[in-house]
């Protein structure tokens, strides 16, 4: 049995199973990652029938996305996976939500929203099996990748909830659609699908790279890097 | 006895332990934040949540191999859910319910000011009620009578800073680096603190504290100093204040003893690694005939055996935490867990 995470987004998303998701369970509701994914995978279990002893893998969303939401998750993976002696497997939330819309020719483009005025994006292009990374993980403006969107000239679906709260950035560029809102946020599920795949070829994430990705430095070192900066020229 | 798994990631100590009992510690595995800190001169919370997370499961690693066991030999999970850092205490409290829910075993929620307390019950079997209780560290000065039952009563506490507060802002302003305690109590032995007299607040009448007079009041003297074309040596300085700030701890700690009609005293937290604190607590336990128990420096500052130990009643009355139980960043000593309004993630 596999368990997977996903809390990098406002919504919690949790699910088990074998060769195939058998029980998932999601809450959007914000910060509440930390209280209701551990009570949520152990109802899971019991209502499957999973006893915690079947244990085989779990497959953890590392971000970027929510700080919090990252630490909750990958800090609850560990937690099972080190007592189970089980492997961690990661995933980044935009693998999650590329992979999940890959049935289209387009372009895939994950938007999450990263606030002030920024998103965390990438862009992925569907291969047999699955999809493929051209570009990204990053962090940028809306305008940014919508200027990088233009550039490519061609068509590009739009996935996730930063697309929509950043409507105004994307919405004037005609070769570019929004995908429904089944997609916005990264799911579990998905992790499980692909961890399933991975678990196979014996593909494990070594502990000491099991980290949030965050893309993003924390406040206090951009403001001390800028104080020696500004040191540095006067 | 029950063997006990503690997590602790309230502040800037990532710790795991094994405690087989509440006196016999099998491992007790710290990872200090220290140098992650030292460049911004105090604790960045989103740097410790992420080093906490990182290094999670390494700690925890280490306390099971340092102790010789696996998860199916423990009897349950201990974890610090407040008062601390949301973002910290979160990285600590995941971890816990994944390893209780992935190992079949009950948790225990644990507040970190009652496991400094309990971290006396460590090495000390005779320890016990009726009790004073000076709790000193980076972010807490009070004083805490222990009841019939370890019922605790607040008795007074700092108005302002905490006394580990005033400590690493006057290293800040000697240039002496984070964290100021160990530095300034080192420092402290080379000098006369009767050549840097400072003035003690004592709030008469009450059992509470104020420090952040104190810091202020060394930049003056200073200040004073070199007005009169005097130079004063670091060592000088730390002397003073280190006395002055001691001398209130001291007599405020004895002034409760007494009011309170009780046979002992006990020293927690981390400033009750404190040398020069511990020799004057010592000196006047002596004098006026009262017990004074004090835990080894390695059990003052932040670990995870004293929150399992604090754990150890509650497991041996079977009394345990639900997999939703939330983290509480301002919990107050001997306030019950169950009555806060749960506070849920933070945002970020
Ligand atoms: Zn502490």
């Amino acid at each position: 049995m596999i368990v997977a995470l996903s809390t990098s987004t406002p919504v919690t998303s949790v699910a088990l199973g074998r060769g195939e998701v058998m029980a998932a369970a999601v809450l959007r509701r914000p910060h509440a990652h930390a209280e209701f994914a551990a009570p949520a995978l152990q109802f899971l279990m019991e209502s499957a029938g999973c006893d915690v002893s079947h244990l085989t893998g779990v497959a953890v969303d590392r971000g970027p996305g929510l700080f919090t939401g990252l630490r909750v998750g990958l800090a609850t993976a560990k937690g099972l996976a080190l007592a189970a002696g089980v492997p961690i497997t990661v995933f980044t939330s935009l693998d999650l939500m590329a992979f999940a819309a890959r049935h289209v020719r387009h372009l895939i483009c994950p938007v999450i929203d990263a606030r002030r005025d920024e998103v965390f994006w990438g862009l992925y292009r569907a291969v047999p099996g699955g999809v493929e990374q051209v570009e990204g993980p990053a962090v940028s403006s809306p305008e940014a990748v919508a200027a990088e969107l233009i550039a490519r000239a061609e068509e590009v679906l739009l996935v996730g909830d930063g697309a929509r709260t950043y409507e105004p950035a994307f919405g004037h560029l005609d070769h570019v659609a929004f995908a429904g809102p089944e997609l916005a946020y990264p799911a579990a599920e998905t992790a499980l699908e692909l961890a399933v795949e991975r678990f196979a070829r014996e593909e494990f994430t070594p502990p000491a790279e099991a980290h949030p990705l965050y893309l993003r430095r924390s406040d206090a070192e951009i403001k001390w890097e800028g104080r020696r900066e500004r040191e540095r020229r006067t | 006895m029950p063997l006990i798994l503690g997590i602790e990631t309230s502040c800037d100590e990532t710790a795991a332990a094994v405690v087989d009992g509440v006196h016999a510690v099998r491992s007790s595995i710290v990872a200090s934040q220290h140098e992650t800190h030292a460049p911004f001169g105090g604790v960045v919370p989103e740097l410790a949540a992420r080093d906490h997370v990182e290094r999670i499961d390494s700690v925890v690693g280490d306390a099971l191999v340092t102790a010789g066991c696996v998860p199916r030999d423990l009897d349950a999970v201990a974890v610090t859910v407040g008062p601390g850092l949301a973002g910290a205490l979160l990285v600590g409290v995941a971890a816990a319910k994944g390893f209780a829910l992935a190992a079949g075993l009950p948790l225990v929620a644990v507040n970190h000011l009652e496991a400094h307390i309990a971290s006396n019950r460590v090495e000390h079997p005779d320890f016990g009620p009726p009790a004073v209780v000076l709790l000193v560290s980076g972010g807490h000065t009070l004083l805490a009578r222990l009841g019939t039952g370890w019922a605790i009563e607040v008795l007074g506490e700092t108005v302002d800073d905490a006394v580990g507060e005033a400590y690493d802002k006057v290293a800040r302003y000697l240039g002496l680096g984070y964290p100021g305690g160990p530095v300034i109590d080192s420092m402290a032995g080379n000098g006369v603190a009767a050549a840097f007299p400072l003035p003690r607040a004592m709030l008469d009448d009450s059992y509470d504290f104020s420090f952040s007079g104190l810091k202020t009041a060394v930049v003056q003297r200073i200040r004073r100093v070199e007005a009169a074309g005097e130079t004063v040596d670091d060592a000088t300085v730390a002397a003073g204040f280190q006395e002055a700030a001691v001398d209130v701890l001291v007599t405020k700690a004895c002034q409760a003893v007494e009011g309170e009609g009780v046979p002992s005293c006990a020293l927690a937290g981390g400033v009750a690694a404190n040398s020069h604190l511990r020799a004057r607590l010592d000196a006047v336990a002596a004098e006026r005939g009262f017990r004074l128990f004090v835990p080894s420096p390695a059990l003052c500052a932040d670990n995870a055996a004293m929150v399992a130990a604090a754990a150890d009643p509650r497991v041996a009355r079977g009394d345990f935490d639900s997999l939703d139980m939330a983290v509480f960043p301002s919990l107050r000593l001997g306030e019950p867990i169950s009555a806060r309004r749960r506070v849920r993630d933070v945002p970020g």
